[in-house]
């Protein structure tokens, strides 16, 4: 079983209106992921910007649709665990030790708790990828690559 | 490839392409790839599939002019998300859309 976690550049683009060229893209290649049998994954850190981005752009319909796909299947929708705090502070600390921050010591910092959500799944690391449009940061964490070839 | 309709299918086929302002040959393709994939998808996943497919053929048009305006709208969407990426996360945020 292949697991996919979509993150929000990706999630972004699903559910964006018919004739946006990015956005057929993403369709197509989310149904094909989905005909072939894997599981996508929804992190609740993900669909907290994107929904939050929708609602101020006053997107009802998008986002009525996102939320009809993120709860369409019982094991999509990943909600952020006290665990999830407890390992993104971990790697924060871990990142800025080394001189890599991923964020502005002063952000909640959306890519860690992201990472930690993914650690904390208990899917093994090689049946999972990260879907993404900026690979930067999290493919130190987790396995991540450009949406177009997970 | 030339498809034999019934009066009937024919006839619904044109209403929905009229009510939706989508060709009828693009209206046709979108119809049977949505059923296909439903036909070709794990079960278990049909239910994301179908959604995927409503929202294209809830959305669909041919207008040059409203395709433009999304084009804008979409480049709204995906400056605002940077945008808020850059406020919260610092000048080395990890932009969603490079």
């Amino acid at each position: 079983m292949r697991f996919i976690f979509i993150d929000s550049g990706p999630l972004g683009l699903l559910f964006q209106r018919a004739g946006i060229a990015p956005a057929e893209a993403c369709r197509r290649w989310a149904k094909e992921r989905l005909a072939e049998g894997a599981r996508l994954i929804v992190p609740e850190i993900v669909h907290y910007e994107i929904r939050r981005e929708l609602l101020r752009l006053a997107k009802t319909n998008s986002l009525a649709a996102l939320d009809r796909f993120v709860h369409a299947e019982t094991d999509r929708f990943r909600v952020v665990t006290s665990k999830d705090f407890v390992t993104a502070a971990e790697m924060w600390a871990e990142s800025r030790r080394d001189g890599i921050p991923t964020a502005d010591a002063r952000a909640l910092d959306i890519d860690l708790i992201l990472c930690a959500q993914v650690r904390n799944s208990g899917i093994p690391l090689t049946d999972m990828v990260v879907a993404t449009s900026n690979t930067k940061h999290i493919a130190r964490f987790v396995p991540a690559t450009d949406w177009h070839n997970a | 490839m030339t498809i034999t309709l019934s009066t009937e299918t024919e006839n619904r086929l044109l209403a929905e392409a009229a009510r939706t302002g989508v060709g009828v040959n693009q209206l046709a393709e979108q119809l049977i790839d949505a059923a296909l994939s439903l036909t070709d998808a794990v079960p278990s996943n049909r239910a994301s599939i179908e959604i995927l497919n409503e929202w294209e053929a809830e959305t669909a048009t041919d207008d040059p002019a409203e395709i433009e305006r999304r084009e804008v709208e979409f480049d709204e969407f995906k400056n605002a998300l940077n945008q808020t990426r850059i406020a919260t996360d610092g000048p080395d945020a990890r932009i969603v859309y490079p």
